[in-house]
């Protein structure tokens, strides 16, 4: 059978208007007598709208006479095609004619890798589609894809965001095992996408997934000129920072460890470094990441709000390349390349912090104001490095390694000071006191995986990962407060204290993914995998008085090696079976279970989880979508703070401890507009049960894993939301804008007398507008705006005295607090710009990035605290305090 | 005690470093002041003897950086009733005391705390709300002590001190079906200056006393100490609970006793003392901790007024 796709490439060409106002234009059109494929071939030539169909599904025999006066394009073209079981739908700026009812025609089956032909990278949900039919499918996280099913035809379609769409012909005979290779777009693509209507032509779930391109991290103005993937994560409704930029991932009114994060296939236990400015994914490294908020694919377990899985780059099979990238805050270098051209090739990457080039003179300069000799220091670093290798044409291997680390110090000698104390006979003793601090913390990620893809004949994909994930976090405070009495007494203070943390996890898990055909496809898997955790504390503590000297050094004062390490185990498993099913041209329905099983000790629990989804596509421009799932997580972090600082602890469910759960719905919709615009919205509500909080007032106890139960307790909470996202795209101009309108409490029954209260970052409203304009191929310029509410806190509003029984010692003072999250802080709202140059030479290729991060140095709070009013010393004043002022941003990137 | 603070020196040094504060206004309500009143009372109390003690003290404002206010001219009234009696209640106005510059209370010189009856404080001021409160003293809870024989040693003390240990075995007679809660004590008498509190070491405790016990050893405080719990994990048994003792003394120090003491106390008590433990370790910055509310039972007002009864089981002690 022979085909003909009609390209009518010089109209195409030129052809740079909306595909959807164009096909909506009113023209006047006459044909007489015409064969139908003549007749849209003068249509396509009139309204310079590229026709793609296949000759041999038109009828030959059949002429048209149309005489149409202020008629759309796409009336006509259904006049044309009346009495025909033909239809048409837009995609990609191009109209595709098709057969509606191909279920007796001959299928052939066509599977194999989509690639960047410059790297050799696998491109991750590039879209795959006959053009004679309005099915297709994507390729996965490894760049596989499997079309089964196809009607006979000579050619597919193939797109990817930010390359060319390709027409791929089909050689019969070797349509197995393809090597499918895109060519970059000359402009770089949008900011940040959320699954765009060219997608939508697979009819996939979208709702409540988003894909984090590699190319849009670098249009955000991050902090001091570091492009972020949790920066471009914040670009997105539904997911929040903590505060100002600060803390972490809150998504949908998810805690902080309601997330998983996954790096090539591990878990990563600690995303950010320092207080969660910056993640741990070094954007030079990072290939492509995708946050779903809901509609989890089945696969994907142990934690209630969120997926953020990320994709490290896997190095060009093809040549090698490398850069080098200075911020203000970072430097960065990578290299990669073939280790045998077309079949292996590695990938390393460096990134390290430049802070602790100047934070301890400006820390020691800030200090001596104050009269205290001392100083901070901070640094960070990452490392990823990766490798992959193809055995034949079935078996690809890839090894992934990452590791992070944070180092922070801080001394501090304050100036020596008289007071008088009294002894244990009440008599007040005068003399010299002087107390030094010396505290160090660090942590760090390191995680590795070994992944194996393989193919079982034509149909299966199987991937098998194997991994090993570790977080250890250690803390030192050493106190000496030094007094030497006028009587000639000296008493020494001197307390030493250690706190260690670690979480391992092993893993190893096996997914499999069957093509049964193009309208189903279903996946399968399961694995395992143990934690252990390993926390502890130690402290030695000695109050020496009347002693002859003061000689610390001479003292055998040191803590003893007694970190009392007390590792515990669990073990997790889990299964999952997911199908994807097109009921019909409009309706896919993908249906899911997860079951996860939890043993830790004698205690072991099970679930079985439903995830449901439907989508509807009503039109070529409106769809709909819903859908249902249920999350349980069994690990658990205890926070002190919701902000997500390191020495919190992960800890296990026990019998005591019930496993976290979520219920989640949701529905939306999407619009595809004229002029390439995209409206989506969606609207959510989630039941979560058995959330963990500290008691009251517990968390400032020092932890282990073996005593935690005492310390908490266990509530509920609600979720609900509603969330509009609207993209703009087009050739220089993109624009989004995303506003959030939500609510989320929580409620425990022995925290806030069991009264129902607001999450602490129950952001009401937030609302971003955003936009990057190219001015050519070598300027563009950005610009972001936020503007949210602020979060909730706790604070005292009142306080009375009791005095001690025992004689001489001072009252004790207790505090009133407002109740629970009370206090709402003033809105943030913060404007970010930049402009990008991108020069690109023969070998080389700079970029140079220059912004201001808060333009107008809005003093965004991320608290309020209590200090001494400046002018009245007697009195006290609440103050609100910010972090991140008006910030210069800059970076710089050569590569080759 | 020292409290795990260092992860958020990370965050202090950046506040420190890059941050701005900026003088705010807040909307709450610090304007209304109540009544605070603290009263621990037994039939044998360590501190009060056998009488009813109140302090009474005024809610202030949290900007307000004075020293607290203890109100002499309140009406304090106690109002005691026999449980289960029909007899008449009977009510005691309270005389105020100050005994030097640190002893400020209301007592009673009539009606004195004991078992079987409820007590009713009322405290009132012109320039206050009326605050009533309700309590009881729980019936005693025997226990059996045995403790083995000093040791002493200077290892790693300074050298005027010795540090004693003994191993202390405790058996606790839970005879109620119902949930009783208990504060265990451990006291060392200086002659001439009074009871000192002994840590109690925490984690053997703990780990007998199941998930819910608190103990709590806050060095220096004036208020907290001792091991909270409840009968939870032994109700109407007998428990038995081992642990060491250990306190320096100095070399011109002679303590001349040990007091191993189990006060049964009211839930109100309990809540009173374990939430108010939490609070103080908490600080006043909610940024970094989870702050709580401490309970109590005083309506309209603020503070404890509970009852308890004590077992005491003195044991000679000599250097």
């Amino acid at each position: 059978m022979r085909l003909i796709i009609t390209a009518l490439s010089i109209l195409f060409f030129f052809y740079t208007a909306n595909g959807q106002s164009a096909i909506n234009k009113k023209i006047s059109y006459v044909a007489e007598e015409l064969s139908i494929e003549d007749a849209i071939i003068k249509l396509s030539a009139e309204t310079k709208i590229n026709i793609a169909f296949s000759n041999s599904i038109l009828p030959s025999d059949k002429l048209v006479s149309i005489d149409a006066e202020e008629q759309t394009v796409k009336q006509v073209l259904k006049s044309i095609l009346k009495d025909t079981n033909i239809s048409s739908k837009l995609v990609s700026n191009q109209v595709i004619l098709f057969r509606e009812n191909t279920s007796q025609i001959e299928t052939i089956n066509i599977n194999g890798y989509i690639e960047d032909t410059d790297t050799g990278e696998r491109l991750i949900g590039a879209n795959i589609y006959n053009p004679n039919n309005a099915y297709g499918t994507d390729s996965n996280e490894y760049g596989y894809f499997n079309f089964y099913g196809v009607p006979n035809v000579d050619s597919i379609f193939i797109s990817y965001l930010g390359y060319e769409t390709q027409k791929f012909l089909i050689n019969r005979a070797a349509s197995q095992d393809l090597i499918i290779k895109l060519v970059p777009s000359y402009f770089e693509e949008i900011v940040v996408t959320a699954d765009n209507a060219t997608e939508d032509f697979l009819r996939r779930p979208t709702s409540g997934v988003d894909r984090l391109d590699q190319t849009a991290l670098k249009n955000i103005t991050g902090i001091g000129g570091e492009s972020d993937l949790f920066q471009a994560a914040y670009q997105l409704s539904g997911i929040n920072s903590g505060a100002d930029g600060i803390g972490g991932l809150h998504v949908r009114g998810g805690n902080l460890d309601q997330n998983l994060i996954i790096l090539d296939g591990a878990p990563i236990y600690r995303p950010e470094h320092a207080i969660g400015i910056i993640s741990v994914f070094n954007t030079d490294a990072t290939r492509s990441a995708k946050v779903y908020k809901g509609n989890f694919p089945a696969k994907y377990g142990g934690r209630l709000s969120s997926v953020l899985d990320v994709q490290t780059k896997e190095g060009n099979n093809q040549k090698y390349q490398g850069g080098l990238t200075l911020g203000l805050l970072t430097a960065k270098a990578s290299l990669e390349g073939p280790i045998i051209k077309n079949n292996a090739s590695f990938f390393i990457s460096y990134r390290r912090s430049l802070t602790d080039l100047y934070l301890p003179k400006i820390t020691r300069i800030v200090a001596e104001r104050d009269s205290i000799d001392g100083f901070s220091n901070y640094f960070f670093h990452d490392l990823n490095a990766k490798t992959n290798f193809r055995i034949g044409k079935s078996d690809r291997f890839f090894l992934s390694y990452y590791e992070g680390k944070d180092d922070f110090f801080n001394e501090k000698q304050q100036p020596e000071f008289r007071d008088s104390f009294p002894n244990i006979n009440g008599e007040l003793l005068t003399g010299t006191f002087s107390d030094s601090n010396t505290e160090s913390l660090n942590w760090g990620n390191k995680v590795a995986s070994f992944r194996w893809n393989h193919l079982f004949g034509d149909r299966v994909f199987a991937n098998t990962t194997a991994y090993l994930s570790k977080f250890n976090f250690l803390s030192s405070t050493i106190f000496r407060s030094i007094g030497e009495y006028d009587i000639g007494r000296n008493d020494l203070v001197y307390v030493e204290r250690k706190f260690s943390s670690e979480v391992r996890d092993l893993g190893v898990r096996t997914d499999l993914e069957f093509l049964q055909s193009d309208r189903l496809n279903f996946k399968l898997g399961g694995g395992f995998i143990q934690h252990k955790l390993n926390p502890g504390s130690s402290q030695f503590g000695t109050k020496l008085e009347d002693i002859p000297s003061i000689d610390v050094d001479s003292l055998d004062l040191s803590i003893q090696d007694s970190l009392q390490l007390i590792p515990i185990y669990s073990n997790e498993a889990f299964a999952y079976y997911e199908s994807g099913i097109s009921l019909s041209r409009e309706l896919y329905l993908t249906l899911g279970l997860h079951a996860r099983y939890w043993e830790y000790e004698d205690y072991n629990h099970s679930s079985i989880l439903p995830r449901i989804s439907l989508d509807y596509q009503m039109s070529d421009a409106v769809s709909f979508s819903a859908s249902y799932l249920e999350m349980i997580q069994y690990m658990h972090l205890l926070t002190k703070s919701d902000i997500g600082l390191p020495g919190d602890i992960w800890v296990p469910s026990t019998e005591n401890v019930a496993p976290e759960t979520a219920r989640l719905v949701q529905i939306g919709t999407q619009l595809n507009l004229k002029k390439n615009l995209v409206i989506k919205a969606n609207a959510y509500y989630k039941e979560l049960d058995n959330l963990i909080e500290f008691l009251e007032g517990d968390s400032t106890n020092i932890l282990n894993a073996l005593n935690y139960e005492s310390k908490v307790t266990q509530g509920k909470g609600t979720s609900k939301g509603v969330e509009l996202d609207i993209y703009k795209t087009g050739d220089r101009f993109n624009a989004q804008l995303n506003y959030t309108l939500s609510k989320t409490d929580r409620q425990f029954d022995e925290i806030n007398n069991g009264q129902s209260f607001p999450y602490r970052f129950d952001l009401t409203h937030v609302f971003r507008v955003g936009g990057e304009y190219k001015f050519n191929n070598k300027w563009s310029a950005n610009i972001n705006w936020i503007y949210n509410s602020g979060i909730n806190l706790t604070i005292a509003t009142s306080k009375y005295g009791v005095q001690s029984p025992f004689i001489g010692a001072p009252p004790s003072t207790s505090f009133i607090f407002s109740k629970k999250n009370a206090q709402r802080l003033t809105p943030n709202q913060r404007l970010d710009i930049g402009v990008n140059y991108t020069l690109k030479g023969e070998k080389l290729k700079h970029d140079l990035t220059i912004g201001i991060y808060n333009v107008y140095n809005s003093t965004n709070p991320i608290y309020y605290k209590l200090r001494r009013d400046p002018a009245e010393r007697t009195k006290f004043q609440f103050v609100s305090v910010s972090l991140l002022p008006i910030t210069p941003s800059v970076r710089y990137s050569i590569s080759f | 005690m020292l409290k795990l603070k260092l992860p958020y020196y990370l965050f202090i040094c950046m506040i420190t470093f890059y941050s701005c504060e900026k003088e705010i206004e807040l909307d709450f309500n610090d304007e209304n002041q109540s009544l605070a009143v603290y009263s621990l009372f037994s039939p044998n109390d360590i501190f009060t003897g056998n009488s009813f003690q109140v302090q009474v003290s005024s809610t202030q404002s949290i900007l307000d950086d004075s020293e607290s206010q203890y109100l002499e001219d309140a009406t304090v009234t106690i109002t005691s009733e026999q449980m289960g009696e029909s007899t008449q209640s009977i009510s005691e106005r309270l005389s105020f005391h100050k005994d030097g510059s640190n002893q400020i209370a209301y007592r009673t010189d009539n009606i004195l705390p004991q078992d079987g009856y409820t007590y009713e404080l009322k405290v009132e001021h012109e320039n206050f709300p009326t605050v009533i409160a309700k309590s009881f003293v729980p019936a005693v809870t025997e226990i059996e002590v045995e403790l083995s024989a000093f040791k002493k040693s200077k290892e790693n003390q300074a050298p005027d001190f010795t540090r004693y240990f003994t191993k202390a075995s405790i058996d606790i007679e839970d005879n109620f079906n119902t949930q009783n809660h208990y504060h265990l004590l451990v006291w060392l008498f200086y002659p001439g200056i009074g009871w000192y509190s002994v840590h109690i070491e925490e984690d053997v405790l703990t780990d007998q006393l199941g998930a819910d016990a608190t103990i709590i050893n806050v060095e220096n405080s004036p208020v907290f100490f001792g091991a909270h719990f409840n009968d939870k994990e032994f109700n109407g048994q007998k428990k038995e609970l081992n642990f060491d003792i250990a306190f320096s003394i100095h070399e011109e120090d002679f303590p001349t006793e040990i007091k191993v003491q189990l006060r049964s106390v009211s839930e109100d008590y309990h809540r009173y003392f374990v939430e108010g433990f939490r609070q103080s370790q908490a600080g006043n910055n909610p940024f970094f901790v989870q702050t709580n509310n401490i309970s109590n039972n005083i309506e309209n007002g603020y503070g404890v007024f509970a009852g308890y009864s004590s077992y005491d089981v003195e044991i000679p002690f000599r250097k």
